[in-house]
């Protein structure tokens, strides 16, 4: 089964730049026949392979490499340096519904739009009624797409481009389109790929899928490969290099509020009061925050927010719900959350304090992402998810 | 495994032929349960590197693609208009009106005289050379418009970019098609049978003109890519070259011949640089030129290149004075010459233009 279908040896690509992007002879003879440009190697030196039947996703962060190696594998892009080869029929799902002409019918795009995936004539009309019933469109096949909606649009994009049936499929982030339904359908048609021995490469921002799909992942930065490998190794050596090369998020953008009373420090410890950075799942936490006040502040609330990388807010506990309100604060103090069992599964947390106004509407001081800590697997846990239930488990019901 | 594609023994013909089964969303068994293994599963290793590569064997992978991209731009091109194709028969018709209007009537130039098909139409000339040159135009132009307007395509699919403009070109060749069959109708029903003898060497000057369509709509539109002005000078370039060229004219006022009231008019010359020539030897140098005389004189006069026929004449001096009826031989417009010079061309044409789209193709992505 090892068989590498996709290869690619010491590739490199080179984009230009313009400063002044004028095409015009005018221009051109003005510069003397010479645009002036920069040129930045958007991939540089990467090899890779990718075996059949694995599902690899490419990760990393905006502009570090991974789409244009996509683009380079699916052929649209040429590589200045090295040499892609691919074994069997490829099909790239880079932007759903690419090839469809707005004045032509739904119908008359099925055909052009899997002739330019590499679909006969003959084997698309085999096909043609279950694209059309995957993408649900029915009797508006016949209409001009220029009046589908969005989401009819890349339905039908998407149900060509997966019924093309290919060796290798590649894939560009287009699962973020499409409502819940469709997305879930999506999924499903891509385990199948995966179970019937396809391979799959896929360009992706959420690790949550990178790891849910992917079998084998790769980071890109700054055109290079950085991992390549098991995907949980490999995000978490991603997400840990975002904490090193974006540091802790700054004062500036990510603090708010009236300024009467203030959250000078946050601290997270360990079960001795050390300052810690990485905890383990269901071990002690304590958040200890440091606030001085300016004049006194009656009724403060402060708050804690735990959230994921991608935004999710997990938890948000108070001190009011905790009936721990004082009618007027004033000074400078220390308030602590102490977690005896941190329910977290392993990953990376941003923490958000914040000490508002009895109603929580009005902000004293809110630190958005002031705090970032990595939790790590302890013994046994769920494979996926944020939380860890702690359930059991029994036969015999 | 330096070119595009290779094959080991085991993985063959790409892209692989699916076993052709239908049984619905559920039914992807595994390939190769056709025909009693027949087809079984082959595949091909492509390998695609930095040096521009070029393949026969993927423009034939790419056929369906190919028609599907002509049947778009033919399919596109007439939608929601009332008239629908009428408009590609209405525009060359009313086109003929009017130059006839303009030229036979106001300016009273008359109508050449098909010899030996005693035709004496001005408005059937100019069908013979402006079909032609109406495919040649929109070829190229079309071209410059389809390249920039699959931005889209270009930038999210693979598929050989050169078939963006072959698209163009053939659609531009189904329409001239009908065209020139319609002609053909109307030619033999007014007397002229020669035109349908002649129909294969017509056939082969179309087939002529649409390589070299082919390779100037490649360079065309790969050129304007990178500068826009292109098209911008395209409109002057296809102007003066279409005046340079006899379709709105007839030949006999350029090189001499015969004229709709049976004389035959001097060949003008040029002196140029201390020697005289033939105006019409300078024309001639335009390779549409040639073309569109083939056309005429196949079509309209119902001749074959450089041969000769008997006829009788009021001979023209170049003082402009009638001479007595005279008999003799009068020689086509065209020579054999004349078309090998066309068909050299067209085919350095279309060498030059996809070698061209073949280097700088890789940059379409970027650039569009």
């Amino acid at each position: 089964m090892a068989v590498p279908v996709v290869s690619a040896e010491h590739v490199s690509k080179k984009f230009r730049l313009y400063h002044e992007r004028n095409n015009s002879i005018k221009a051109a003879v003005m510069r003397g026949g010479r645009n002036k440009m920069d040129e930045f190697w958007a991939l540089d030196d990467v090899s890779l392979e990718v075996h059949e039947g694995s599902t690899t996703g490419l990760v990393g962060a905006n502009g570090s490499g991974k789409s244009t190696m996509l683009k380079c594998l699916a052929r649209i892009l040429r590589p200045d340096k090295g040499s892609v080869s691919t074994v069997g029929k490829m099909s790239a799902l880079l932007e759903l519904g690419a090839g469809f002409h707005p004045e032509l019918t739904g119908r008359e795009n099925v055909f052009l739009n899997g002739a330019i995936l590499g679909l006969k004539q003959k084997e698309l009309q085999d096909r043609f009624d279950d694209i059309v019933d995957f993408a649900g469109i029915g009797q508006f096949i016949d209409e001009p797409v220029k009046n589908y909606s969005s989401g009819m649009y890349v339905r039908l994009g998407f149900s060509v481009a997966i019924n093309v049936e290919p060796d290798i499929l590649l894939v560009d982030e287009v699962l973020a389109v499409g409502d819940e339904a469709f997305q879930r359908k999506c999924l499903e048609r891509f385990s199948d790929l995966k179970y019937n021995g396809k391979t799959v490469i896929i360009v992706s921002h959420s690790m949550q899928s990178v790891l849910n799909m992917c079998d084998h992942a790769i980071w890109f930065q700054r055109g290079k490969k950085m991992a390549d490998g098991d995907p949980r190794s490999v995000v978490e050596a991603y997400t840990g290099a975002i904490v090193l090369d974006e540091h802790r998020p700054t004062e500036k953008g990510d603090r708010w509020g009236s300024g009467e009373a203030r959250i000078e420090r946050v601290e997270l410890l360990d079960e001795e009061g050390r300052e810690v950075t990485r905890v383990r799942s269901g071990e002690p936490l304590r958040v200890r925050l440091s606030y001085a006040t300016s004049e006194p502040v009656a009724r403060p609330v402060f708050s804690v927010s735990v959230q994921t990388l991608q935004g999710l807010v997990v938890s948000t506990p108070t001190t009011r719900e905790a009936d721990l309100v004082p009618e007027k604060l004033d000074g400078t103090g220390r308030v602590e959350l102490s977690l005896p069992r941190l329910p977290l599964l392993p990953g990376t947390y941003d923490l958000t304090v914040s000490v508002t106004d009895f109603t929580l509407a009005h902000p004293y001081d809110v630190r958005r992402n002031v705090a970032r800590f990595d939790v790590d697997r302890k013994g046994q846990t769920e494979p996926d998810g944020i939380v860890s239930l702690g359930g059991s488990w029994g036969f015999d019901a | 495994m330096s070119r595009a594609t290779d094959e080991s023994p085991a993985l063959q013909a790409w892209p692989a032929e699916p076993s052709s089964l239908t049984t619905g969303a559920e039914g992807r068994e595994p390939a190769g349960t056709d025909n009693g293994g027949r087809r079984s599963r082959r595949r091909r290793t492509t390998v695609h590197t930095a040096k521009p590569r070029f393949s026969f064997r993927e423009y034939g992978q790419y056929r369906e693609l190919f028609i599907n991209l002509t049947l778009r731009e033919l399919r596109s091109k007439y939608k929601r208009s009332v008239i629908g194709w009428g408009w590609s028969m209405i525009n060359p018709l009313a086109n003929m009106a009017i130059y006839t209007i303009v030229f036979s009537m106001l300016f009273r130039i008359k109508a050449p005289l098909g010899v030996p098909s005693v035709l004496n139409s001005y408005a059937l000339m100019y069908l013979c050379g402006m079909l032609p040159w109406t495919m040649w135009q929109g070829s190229i132009m079309e071209s410059m418009t389809a390249l920039l307007g699959n931005q889209n395509l270009i930038q999210k699919t693979y598929f050989p970019r050169e078939l963006i403009p072959g698209a163009t070109v053939a659609s531009k060749l189904v329409s001239h098609f009908i065209e020139m069959s319609l002609l053909m109708v109307v030619i033999v029903a007014v007397g002229d049978w020669r035109a349908l003898v002649y129909l294969p060497v017509v056939l082969v000057t179309i087939a002529l003109v649409v390589i070299a369509a082919l390779g100037m709509a490649l360079i065309f539109s790969l050129g304007n890519v990178f500068y826009r002005d292109i098209m911008h000078f395209s409109n002057i370039l296809f102007f003066i070259w279409m005046f340079l060229t006899p379709v709105t004219y007839p030949w006999y006022l350029v090189a001499g011949g015969l004229d709709g009231g049976g004389n035959f008019q001097p060949p003008r010359l040029v002196h140029l640089l201390g020697h005289t020539f033939s105006l019409g030897t300078l024309f001639k140098l335009n390779p549409m030129t040639d073309a569109v005389l083939s056309f005429q004189s196949l079509i309209y006069d119902g001749a074959l290149p450089s041969s000769q026929h008997y006829t009788a004449y009021y001979p023209i001096t170049s003082t402009g004075a009638q001479g007595p009826l005279t008999h003799g031989y009068v020689g086509a417009i065209v020579s054999w010459g004349d078309y090998a010079y066309l068909a050299a061309w067209a085919i350095a044409v279309f060498v030059v233009g996809l070698w061209l789209f073949r280097r700088y193709e890789a940059r379409l992505p970027e650039e569009l």
